[in-house]
């Protein structure tokens, strides 16, 4: 009943409405902007060496007169540059990310290959730390200011301690090496026997995450335990349990969605040092292995797949912000 | 909320890691000193008992490429023998045999004909026909291909099918030794079907490849392993496969390699580093053997205007080497100081004259730092510096690239080494840039043929494999002249004395020469140890024990 | 009278903090000395990192070795001593550098605001998009192999960072009583911002950022764990761990584990010390 609106009730809901559409417009098109301008990046990144375009493609091998021809070919070198970038994006638009120098193959075929094992490793990695995560952010926020807090507080900042390559090396010597429970090199035969060889790659991937996502559970649940509605619900004689699962936990996960944005992408960069350490094929080891043979097509390619991922989860992020915190929209005002 | 946390944090972290520091310090094992392992020879392994179902094999890399026209590394080459046949076959003891030509003729010094193999198969069950021989070979002739192996076809003027199964190829002067590599991946056969319709995708994991071996390529796991299938109708009955089926896993890192075939993950492998060969032994799960090698390890000379220019210089800096302890430093014993570039694995066809010229009456520079040091002096080079690459590929390269510079540094020289990555590495022997600045780079040089002057025939001045760009006119006119000899104990005359020249001029430096190695696990039996299994389909000889 | 509100602001923003714990003086004297050997590396490394002795191959500690030695025989503690300088220098050179551009742009954002602050959050946006390890490869991509081009990379990757922090305690500060009591006064804005807003923000911003040195810090030593930073033989923690890979399977460890406790207790020592700032200075975003 907001002064001066003519608006009826109808119309209330319906400018909400199309409030919503413009706010997803208006993400949609960042997040095209920041996709544009990050491909922009990506492609032009390689005008930044100075020198020969067409011997810095064919770093390290014979620069035969049919090499150079291809790279001129898949790259329109002869080309004016914003011609060149358009037929790239129009490249990829259709799938196309050239060809691999090292393979000999086309780099979608090569990345699609070594996708599955990445995939895998992300998601029981994202598993072990939506898990061990939330559950130690739980236990400290619930007994805050207790031992239980303290104990689960330091075990995080140790965890937190521990970069991805030195806890591969740890896991390695300690639990393949030394005890033999795991194998400490590749990824096996089938689904099964693959799980079974990611668990150590996993839980190294997983642990520098841990810490982020149990500090940010459990200063979201602390803020909302000491909300005055968790007040109320206690107050009116709710099990303390019901009142955790319904009111706290839900609320809190809005944060904890909010980093896993950030989760993702960092999940599949660092990943390229487990993959290192457990000898795994997949799109980490690719990149650095692409880096080191010189394989640029390959490295544009893993970098712009990477960031796009990591652009699209922010942006869902943002856009499903109200539907899990709807309070965060109209405010802290609603307490 | 966080700062009390701290101390307690902290005082846990001090603590457990000083525990693993304990602990690794009391598992860390006794210096290893060096200790020379015994080794011996062995040219056959026990005959199989029986067919079996399957066996893992494990190479230190994944191929790049199944292409034979790309095959030219270790890792490519040990996977295409066992699926892709050439022209002729070379046999583990480096002999030549028919293979996919039942035999071939040399009517005019410029020609070699073939008559192809009747009734074989391809893997997709089209028959094999002399159209397919010249498509396979005239692809080494397309510069789009780029292939590997041109140097080989260098001098060809045509490939031509001339009867129902008879290939003729002409070369434009008389070449006496074009045959001799006709065993190697340079005379690999494919179907012209397949390369029509592959095209640029033919031997990668999506194009594959379609030959005549005794084993066809079933699945490609990119990054993970090969598996190889026997092939039903294969031509020849006594190389038929005695497993139905052959895994072959990518490993990159050694340890992994060694403790999978320690642990009997899996039943072989190729290469088995030397710091490995006791404890493998000592495993219970099958031995290390070793045998016919035609590579030689030797300090390429690639800057002949620098301080190495000088033959005295290159002859003191081998004179200072004590090549002797490098063999037991790097290989623990496991290989024999050499002062030529060619094993005599490859000198089959020698008569007994020109073999006793080859490795008799050539220098065999004794470990003499002194009478080095005075040779330099003699050359004037004392105080100059050579620039040494290497790149941590192998233990070897480690220890060979200190001792050269030791070496350097006891005579008279300044001795800088400069360490690149693998890829780098691998880049000089492709990129002339990228030599420039360095005066040394160690390589293990193998043969793919039976002939000497294979070898030989890179030294030549302007070849491309002449990294240092050496020119010598009378060695030129020697091995140029043995290419137009058509007996082959002729040639072999001319191949002693260009051995002579070479080990007197001293181009490369030669080292040392260490077996092939190989690991045959307890379930598994069959294959001769030789470095013949790049050509050789030695998975098809492996049954069970 | 020109101290006056900025003092008052000072004591209003620090909380009644207890003198700074043992934990972290401890932490102040580790960093302290790892800082200390980097610098005189050459004076404290009893061996030649570089030097190989094939006699001694995985030695146990010893008088001789007291950390023992790798696979070549090289000395373990002589190869850390001259490790902190690579494993220290590098990430201090991008959290100064990353700080101090990151300062700059973030004042002139929040104080101009506008189509600047638009165009530059536009920028730091793109850059977001990238993570700080990705841009470093992407570097050495380009570039090669080495520290240069990461060390580069990984500055532009935490500007945006420091940037967006300084833009909103600036932005922040702007509204605030003594600003306009300045501006009453005749004093021009860049001149406000420079000397007096600017002293208010630099400590909390450089709070945070000493925590971004471990981050940093992990992050280069990873990359030279790959292969693409520091090369062998150069002695770096990270290149350390790497090469020591080779060892493990064959059950010596320490030469891994040695470089691999640094790394920790450098982080740990450094994430203490900048929560202890922040905590001190009260940093953050403001309410």
């Amino acid at each position: 009943m907001a002064p001066g609106s003519a608006a009826a009730p109808a119309a209330v809901g319906g400018s909400r409405t199309s409030a919503a559409v413009r706010r997803v417009a208006g993400k949609l098109g960042g997040l095209l902007l920041t996709l544009f301008l990050a491909s922009l990046l990506v492609f032009f990144s390689r005008f930044l060496v100075p020198g020969d375009p067409v011997r810095f493609l064919l770093r390290g091998r014979e620069p035969s007169a049919e090499a150079v021809a291809a790279v001129t070919a898949q790259y329109g070198l002869d080309l004016p540059p914003w011609q060149q970038y358009l037929n790239w994006v129009g490249g990829i638009l259709h799938g196309d990310f050239g060809r691999s120098l090292q393979y000999r193959q086309d780099v979608t075929i090569v990345i699609a290959e070594r996708l599955p094992v990445t995939l895998l490793l992300v998601v029981m990695a994202g598993s072990i730390i939506a898990v061990v995560g939330l559950s130690l952010g739980t236990v400290a926020a619930l007994n805050r200011g207790r031992a239980l807090d303290r104990l689960t507080l330091i075990a995080l900042t140790t965890l937190g301690a521990i970069p991805s390559f030195v806890g591969s090396i740890v896991l390695i010597a300690v639990f393949a090496v030394q005890l033999g429970w795991f194998p400490s090199f590749g990824s096996g035969d089938g689904f099964l026997d693959t799980v079974y060889h990611l668990v150590l790659p996993s839980i190294a991937l997983a642990l520098v995450f841990i810490v982020l996502i149990g500090k940010v559970t459990r200063s979201a649940m602390v803020e909302q335990l000491r909300r005055e509605h968790v007040e109320v619900a206690t107050s009116r004689g709710l099990a303390r349990a019901l009142v955790v699962r319904r009111h706290v936990l839900r609320n809190a996960l809005g944060p904890i969605i909010t980093v896993s944005g950030i989760l993702v992408a960092g999940l599949f960069v660092a990943s390229s040092i487990v993959e290192a350490a457990f000898g795994l094929s997949g799109i980490g080891s690719l990149l650095v292995q692409s880096v080191d043979r010189l394989d640029f097509p390959v490295v544009q390619a893993i970098v712009l797949l990477v960031v796009t991922v990591f652009v699209v989860v922010n942006a869902v992020v943002d856009l499903l912000e109200p539907w899990i915190d709807p309070r965060s929209t109209a405010g802290d005002s609603a307490r | 909320m966080t700062r009390p946390a701290h101390r307690p944090a902290a005082l846990v972290i001090a603590g457990a890691l000083s525990v693993a520091v304990a602990l690794a310090g009391c598992s860390a094992a006794e210096p290893a000193s060096v200790d020379t392992i015994d080794w011996s020879l062995t040219d056959q392994t026990a005959a199989p008992s029986g067919d079996i179902d399957s066996f893992d094999w494990v190479s230190y890399a994944e191929p790049s490429s199944l292409d034979y026209a790309y095959a030219f590394d270790y890792a490519d080459n040990q996977v295409l023998a066992n699926v892709c046949e050439a022209l002729l076959r070379l046999n583990p003891d480096f002999s030549l045999s028919p293979g996919l030509a039942e035999s071939f003729a040399h009517p005019t010094p410029t020609t070699w004909v073939y008559t192809i193999r009747d009734g074989v198969t391809f893997h997709d069950g089209t028959a094999l026909t002399a159209d397919d021989v010249v498509a396979s070979m005239l692809r080494h002739l397309d510069p789009a291909v780029g292939s590997y192996w041109y140097s080989v076809y260098q001098n060809v003027v045509s490939i031509e099918r001339t009867g129902d199964r008879e290939v003729t190829v002409t070369m434009a002067g008389p070449d006496s030794v074009f045959n001799l590599a006709m065993g190697s991946s340079a005379g690999v056969i494919e179907s012209a079907a397949t390369l029509a319709s592959a095209g640029a995708e033919y031997g990668n994991s999506t194009g594959g490849v379609n030959c005549t071996g005794p084993f066809q390529l079933a699945a490609w796991k990119a990054g993970e392993s090969i598996t190889l299938t026997r092939h039903e109708d294969y031509w020849d009955e006594s190389l038929r496969a005695r497993a139905a089926s052959v895994d072959i896993l990518f490993m990159n890192d050694a340890n992994a390699r060694v403790n999978a075939l320690k642990s009997g993950e899996v039943d072989g492998g190729w290469m088995i580093p030397t710091e490995a060969v006791t404890q493998l032994n000592e495993s219970g799960s099958g031995e290390v053997l070793f045998g016919l090698t035609t590579a030689v390890s030797s300090l390429i000379v690639s800057d002949t205007e620098g301080p190495l220019g000088d033959q005295r210089v290159r002859q003191a800096l081998l004179m200072a080497l004590d090549r002797q302890g490098i063999v037991d430093a790097a290989l623990r014993g496991v290989g024999e100081v050499t002062d030529v570039l060619t094993t005599e694995s490859v000198w089959g066809d020698a008569s007994d004259s020109a073999f006793a010229a080859a490795f008799e009456d050539i220098e065999s520079y004794p470990y003499d730092v002194e009478a080095a040091r005075a040779l330099v002096e003699e050359a004037g080079a004392t105080g100059e510096q050579i620039v040494i690459a290497t790149a941590p590929i192998a233990s070897e390269f480690a220890v060979i690239s200190q001792a050269t510079a030791a070496a350097a540094q006891s005579i008279g020289l300044e001795a800088k080494i400069e360490t690149v990555s693998p890829s780098a590495y691998t880049a000089l022997f492709a990129d002339p840039s990228a030599r420039e600045g360095i005066d040394l780079f160690f390589t293990s040089w193998y043969l793919s043929s039976p002939d000497p002057l294979e070898m030989y025939a890179v030294l030549r001045t302007g070849e491309f494999s002449n990294y240092g760009e050496w020119s010598n006119a009378e060695f030129d006119a020697i091995v140029n002249e043995a290419v137009q000899i058509d007996d082959p104990t002729e040639r072999t005359e001319n191949a002693a004395e260009a051995q002579r020249i070479a080990n007197e001029q001293l181009p490369w430096l030669p080292l040392y020469t260490a077996p092939m190695s190989m690991f045959l696990g307890e379930r598994i039996t069959g294959v001769t140890p030789s470095i013949a299994f790049l050509y050789y389909p030695w998975a098809a000889t492996i049954g069970a024990r | 009278m020109t101290s006056t509100p900025t003092l008052a602001i000072g004591v209003l923003r620090s909380p009644r903090t207890p003198r700074p714990g043992i934990v972290v003086l401890a932490s102040v004297l580790v960093l302290g000395a790892f800082a200390l050997a980097a610098v005189f590396a050459p004076f404290l490394a009893p061996y030649d990192p570089h030097a190989v002795d094939f006699s001694a191959i995985y030695a146990s500690p010893t008088l001789a070795h007291p950390l023992g030695t790798d696979g070549l025989g090289r000395d373990t503690l002589s190869r850390m001593i001259y490790g902190a300088r690579t494993a220290l220098i590098a990430p201090l050179i991008v959290v100064f550098a990353s700080t101090v551009l990151g300062i700059l742009l973030g004042l002139v954002a929040g104080w101009r605001g506008g189509w600047l602050d638009a165009a530059l959050g536009r920028l730091f946006d793109l850059v977001f998009a990238f993570p700080a390890l990705l841009l470093a490869i992407m570097a050495v991509a380009l570039f090669g192999k080495g520290l240069v081009a990461p060390v580069i990379a990984m500055i532009i990757a935490y500007v945006p960072y420091v940037a967006r922090l300084t833009r909103s305690l600036v932005a922040a500060e702007r509204s605030r009583p003594y600003v306009s009591a300045y501006r009453v006064q005749g004093f021009g804005g860049a001149w406000i911002a420079l000397r007096r807003v600017l002293p208010n923000v630099t400590p909390v911003v450089g709070a945070q950022s000493t925590l971004n040195f471990g981050y940093v810090l992990a992050e280069l030593a990873a990359l030279s764990f790959l292969g693409l930073g520091v090369q062998p033989p150069t002695a770096d923690w990270g290149a350390m761990i790497n090469e020591s890979q080779a060892g493990l399977l064959g059950g010596h460890f320490l030469p891994a584990i040695v470089p691999a406790v640094a790394v920790v207790i450098v982080v740990v020592a450094v994430n203490i010390i900048g929560e202890a700032l922040s905590d001190r200075i009260g940093g953050g975003m403001p309410a």
